[in-house]
């Protein structure tokens, strides 16, 4: 079974396409798992290495019921979910709850980017240059009649509003981040991007800025929820909140920084206190930024001449669009608005209140969009309309009562519109009713209305309600969200819901802050960062669809913000390019727009935090859902990045691990004095050491060179039994009997060797007796011939004739065992001449071991003396004698004593009592006063180290 | 000659450098004794090549396999084969080809030597520890006899039963074993004395050759 990795669905083994969604199967390849990036079959579910899940959750997710209501605010976005209307109408709204919910995770993320508002609904409409292509298609044209320059002049900016940065941040989004800092300041900073000086406005989060801006007083707690969702309403419905300002001083003051921070266009309906920031920010804008494409269809030809009107919540333009331009199907509503009468105040869109849909009666301007029409000229001038689509200026219920307000721009608003204002002809204590929204209603039930309208026509003022919490479009009848597209049935705001309050603002904050991810309009290069592919045709509008293909040819003149603003968004953006093969992914092909939806990057610190208590999330809803380690989208990309390195988090393991390391390093390095100590011991050992060797150099070398013979005739007077038996030995052997001298000594022994050697060859020869030399060390045959070599010299002997070298024997016992057999068998040819043993003289008479008069073991270790003796002396009637090394005598002396050896030789002093016995005294003799010295240099060593070392034992016990 | 005078002057003067930097390890550690060191051992192996092909391999086996009869070479194979199976042991996964050699040289090797350590070496010894303890040499018998006994007394290590007749052979054996282990300790000293007393020698052979030709080098011979 194979898991599709796009929907999940399960196809059958071998399957190239998914059943489901046609996704390409990828068979033969392995998936990477994405925690280990271990290699898995395809189709597995869980990776075999860590356990991660490969494939999301195909099914839809279980009911939840505690997120009953929808955010309040889920701003009508235009590329907000859109569900095909085939879809809706065949499945019906039951069944697109499933799917709702699989993509409601992308709208809560978008909704958590740090700007509900924007998020959701990219209703702030930003410069012309940053409106997505597909989305400048839509956009309404501004009148071609008016000219830029006769437009009203926009607000005048503050003094230091405007930085480098801001006219590539959206002005929506500015007006927020200064919204909020002024109401965290209680004074208003410059409208535009805060200024790098002011780090500490820049690290408020919006959230933050949210919960804790307008937590105070009580009377600014009811406008706090009304404020701080109006920054995630989209724009076109945030025109629809009342001007709360009115309702209370305490509240319009509180609400003036929220209130910047809703987009420009919207921002012209909002109270007159925000007038300042507001104008300021559009004047930035001021002829830059178009109304959509689709908007426009929707806008009624607006008349020529017509200024552009301000949309301020308490002073809307004057609008004065003729009737004859607007459609039928507004016409309604505007007949509908106008019916519900002046003066009538503008409410809070409250769920719990059906707005008196059937009160509008005007069919001309209603009167409550002239009240809101505010003199703009006192006090600032406004910004243009031009980035306001003009049907959505004239829903933006104003406050007559509104005194500073910017300049009427009429021309902007068209006369459908005007209808959609409720008429607020006195100034409203509480909050103004949206009388709009009520006008909506007749207009709804007509035909030609768009289903997105009908929902607001569908949205409830709740007139006598107390302002601070605004439900937007209530829900009135099942019937008519059937109607609605499903993309704005999510923003629909049914009866239940509870009103917008910084609670629930900061709950789902909370809750939706783990999930970062994207907007729900968000474009396709936000998608993108999902690494499985998400259609973006799914979540617009069909009607948007057929709009956008024309946009998408505008895409390369949008301007690109400077790369410095956004490294990790142009680095994410690529990846997910990579990912998906998607060329359209590109960087430059992010909507400006989009990229103005950054926050300033101290923003984000304030965020951190509460990402950071989330270590990893598995997805439990969307596409991805049961994959884990998903990385959070919106955040990354929306929230600012900050260069500060953020500590990593306190480690239990650490300290225990620095303190064990610091008592070791404690230990470590000695005391100084313990250093010095250690130091001068070690001086004091290399000398006691150095003065030991020179005492032994000046033991042997005093003697010799003073040519001293202080315990020679002690030493050799008679010699040893051994030596005396060896000279017995050699001294019965017949003359011209053949002798078999075996050097086993190699020149690291030659010094104690040689002599005994010498002192031998010089008796044999002395003798008369043939010599058949032989060696089982590879050295050994050249130390013979040079040893016989010397005695012939002196004693008259001829090679080949009296004395013989038979060289290397190998085999070492086995060698012996086989020159025991057979003498001349065992080495083919001499030493020397390399002749063939039985061309030599000497061995003619040498057939087997018994044939040899005696065997001279010149052993320098115990070894060859072992081999001789046992394969040679104990095999055969042979004897040996042998002259040893004086550390072999320990093994040599037992063999001697068991009679195994005829004679035996130890060391320097045997040969001495050999050179003794037989009246040649040579080196070996002059070496005996040297040796005796060093004996005697080695017991004073001895006693002096013993008494040193019972000194030091009775002291330390002492 | 006078090549041989060369010969032998050059040598001579190797022959002390390498005598001072060997006994500069009396100093410490230092690159004037391993130069040295690993001269003797690369000059003991190369000689030791030389003369194993010129004394061993050449005379015994190549020599004979050209020149010799087709008995003798049939013979030779046998060994040129295990000493070509011999060189397999180099490398680990060929090794298994050289176990007959080895087998070969391991059998012939313990054959030898049991049958010399039996009748060479263990069975004569046990006949010569069988002294009288009677004439001149009662004192050296008595000790050969008792160092023996008590030598052996100490690797026995089973004490017996702790009651009765046990216990007193239990004290028994460790009177012979705390003897025995007194005898090793002497016989051990005697070595290292020896030891030593070669060692000396060597060092006199050493200080007389160096004496030898700074004196020849001072007369200018």
């Amino acid at each position: 079974m194979i898991h599709c990795p796009s929907c999940g669905a399960a196809n059958r083994e071998g399957s190239k396409f998914c059943n489901e969604c046609g996704y390409t199967l990828n068979i033969g390849e392995n998936t990477r798992c994405p925690m280990c990036s271990a290699d898995n079959p395809v189709g597995t579910v869980f990776c075999r290495e860590c356990g991660a899940r490969l494939v999301p959750i195909s099914a839809p997710l279980p009911e939840q019921p505690e997120e009953a209501p929808p955010a309040p605010i889920k701003g009508l976005s235009l590329p907000s979910k859109p569900p095909s209307q085939k879809e809706a109408a065949a499945e019906g709204e039951e069944s697109e709850e499933g799917k709702e919910k699989a993509l409601r995770w992308l709208r809560r993320l978008g909704r958590m980017q740090g700007n509900e508002t924007m998020a959701e609904a990219p209703t702030a409409w930003p410069p012309q240059e940053e409106v997505p292509d597909w989305l400048q298609a839509l956009r309404v044209k501004y009148p071609e009649e008016v000219p830029l320059e006769d437009r009203p002049p926009p607000p005048p900016k503050p003094a230091a509003d405007t930085g480098p940065e801001a006219p590539e941040e959206a002005d929506w989004l500015q007006k927020l981040r200064v919204g909020t800092l002024e109401e965290t300041e209680e004074e208003p900073p410059p409208v535009s991007a805060p200024p790098p000086e002011q780090p500490e406005e820049e690290e408020l989060d919006w959230l933050e800025r949210l919960r804790t801006g307008t937590a105070g007083e009580a009377e600014a707690e009811e406008a706090i929820p009304f404020e701080s969702p109006a920054a995630a309403v989209p724009d076109w419905l945030s025109e629809l909140q009342i001007g709360l300002t009115e309702e209370s001083p305490a509240v319009a003051e509180e609400a003036e920084p929220e209130k910047e921070a809703v987009p420009d266009w919207l921002s012209q309906i909002s109270p007159a206190e925000e007038a300042p920031p507001l104008e300021a920010i559009e004047a930035e804008e001021a002829g830059e930024t178009e109304v959509p494409d689709w908007l426009k269809d929707l806008q009624p030809a607006a008349e020529e001449g017509e200024e552009v009107a301000p949309i301020r919540a308490e002073e809307p333009p004057p609008i004065e669009a003729g009737e004859a331009e607007v459609p039928d199907w507004l016409k309604e509503l505007q007949t509908a608005a106008g019916e519900e009468g002046e003066g009538e105040e503008v409410a809070p869109i409250r769920a719990e209140e059906p707005p008196p849909l059937a009160e509008p009666e005007e069919t001309a301007i209603p009167e409550w969009l002239d009240g809101v029409q505010p003199p703009i000229a006192e006090e600032a001038p406004t910004a243009p309309e031009a980035e306001t689509p003009d049907w959505l200026q004239g829903l933006g219920p104003v406050s007559e009562a509104a005194e500073v307000a910017p300049e009427p721009q009429p021309e902007e608003v068209p006369d459908w519109l005007k209808d959609l204002r409720p008429a607020t002809a006195e100034p409203a204590p509480t909050v103004e009713e949206p009388e709009a929204v009520s006008a909506i209603k007749p207009a709804a039930e007509d035909e030609g209305v768009p289903e997105w309208l009908k929902a607001l026509g569908e949205t409830e003022p709740g007139a006598d309600e107390e302002p601070p919490a605004v439900q937007l479009l209530p829900e009135e009848e099942p019937a008519r969200e059937a109607e609605m597209p499903a993309w704005l049935r999510e923003f629909h705001t049914p009866e239940k819901e509870p009103p917008i309050t910084l609670e629930t603002i900061e709950a789902e904050v909370t809750e939706e802050a783990i999930e970062a991810a994207v907007p729900e309009e968000a474009p396709a290069p936000l998608l993108t960062e999902e690494p499985l592919p998400i259609e973006p045709e799914t979540e617009v509008p069909d009607w948007l669809k057929d709009l956008r293909p024309a946009a998408e040819e505008e895409e390369a003149a949008a301007p690109v913000l400077p790369e410095e603003a956004l490294p990790s968004v142009e680095t994410r953006a690529e990846k997910a390019a990579v990912l998906l093969g998607e060329e359209e992914l590109a960087l430059a092909e992010i909507p400006d727009w989009l990229q103005a939806m950054r926050p300033a990057e101290r923003a984000a610190e304030a965020a951190l935090p509460a990402q950071a208590t989330v270590p990893e999330v598995i997805e439990t809803s969307g596409p991805l859902a049961g994959i884990r380690g998903v990385l959070p989208i919106e955040p990354l990309i929306g929230e600012p990045r900050s260069t500060q390195p953020v500590a990593p988090p306190p480690s239990k393991i650490g300290p225990q691990q620095a303190s064990v390391f610091e008592a070791v390093i404690a230990g470590l390095p000695p005391a100084p004095l313990e250093k010095r100590k250690r130091r001068r011991k070690g001086l004091l050992s290399r000398l006691l050491r150095l003065s030991i060797h020179a005492f032994l150099l000046l033991a042997v070398l005093i003697p010799i060179l003073l040519g001293t013979q202080w315990f020679t005739a002690a030493s050799v007077s008679g010699g040893s039994e051994g030596s005396r038996a060896f000279f017995d030995t050699v001294q019965s052997l017949p003359p011209d009997s053949t002798v078999l001298m075996a050097y086993d000594y190699d020149p690291a022994t030659a010094a104690e060797m040689d002599l005994q050697a010498e002192a031998i060859v010089h008796h044999l020869m002395s003798r008369n007796l043939k010599i058949i030399a032989v060696s089982l060390l590879p050295a050994g045959p050249a130390v013979a011939q040079d040893i016989m070599d010397r005695a012939a010299a002196i004693q008259g002997y001829a090679y080949g004739k009296q004395y013989l070298n038979l060289g290397y024997l190998p085999g070492h016992e086995a060698g012996v065992r086989d020159l025991a057999q057979n003498p001349v068998g065992a080495t083919k040819e001499d030493y020397l001449n390399r002749e063939p043993l039985t061309a030599i003289p000497l061995t003619q008479n040498i057939s087997r071991v018994e044939d040899l008069a005696l065997i001279v073991e010149m052993a320098g270790s115990q070894d060859s003396l072992k081999w001789w003796i046992e394969q040679a002396g104990s095999q055969h009637e042979v004897p040996i004698v042998a002259g040893i090394s004086a550390a072999v005598e320990p093994y040599a002396r037992p063999y001697y004593g068991s009679g195994q050896l005829a004679g035996l030789i130890s060391g320097l002093i045997g040969a001495a009592e050999y050179e003794a016995l037989t009246d040649r005294p040579a080196s070996a003799i002059d070496s005996l006063d040297p040796q005796a010295t060093a004996h005697l240099a080695l017991l004073v060593l001895i006693v002096a180290g013993n008494v040193v070392y019972l000194l030091t034992r009775s002291k330390e016990r002492s | 000659m006078a090549g041989i005078a060369l010969n032998e002057t050059l040598g001579m003067w190797i022959a002390a450098v390498l005598t001072i930097m060997v006994y500069s390890y009396l100093l410490g550690d230092n690159p004037l004794y391993r130069v040295a060191e690993h001269l003797f051992v690369g000059s003991s192996v190369a000689y030791a090549v030389v003369v194993a092909v010129h004394s061993v391999l050449a005379p015994r086996l190549l020599v004979p396999l050209v020149s010799g009869s087709t008995q003798e070479r049939l013979l030779l194979l046998v060994p040129l084969v295990l000493g070509l199976l011999l060189l397999a042991k180099v490398r680990g996964s060929w090794s298994w080809l050289g176990n007959l050699s080895m087998a070969f040289l391991f059998g012939t090797g313990a054959g030898l030597a049991l049958g010399g350590a039996l009748f060479g070496s263990l069975v004569p010894q046990i006949e010569a520890s069988m002294l009288p303890l009677l004439g001149n040499k009662l004192v050296d018998h008595l000790i050969i006899i008792v160092g023996t006994i008590a030598t052996l007394g100490y690797f026995y290590f089973n004490v017996g039963s702790q009651r009765g007749l046990g216990r007193l052979q239990a004290a028994w054996v460790r009177l012979w074993a705390r003897l025995g282990r007194w005898m090793i300790l002497i016989t051990f000293g005697a070595i290292f004395a020896n030891t030593a007393m070669a060692r000396i020698s060597l060092l006199i052979g050493r200080v007389q050759f160096l004496l030898r030709f700074l004196l020849d080098v001072a007369l200018g011979r």
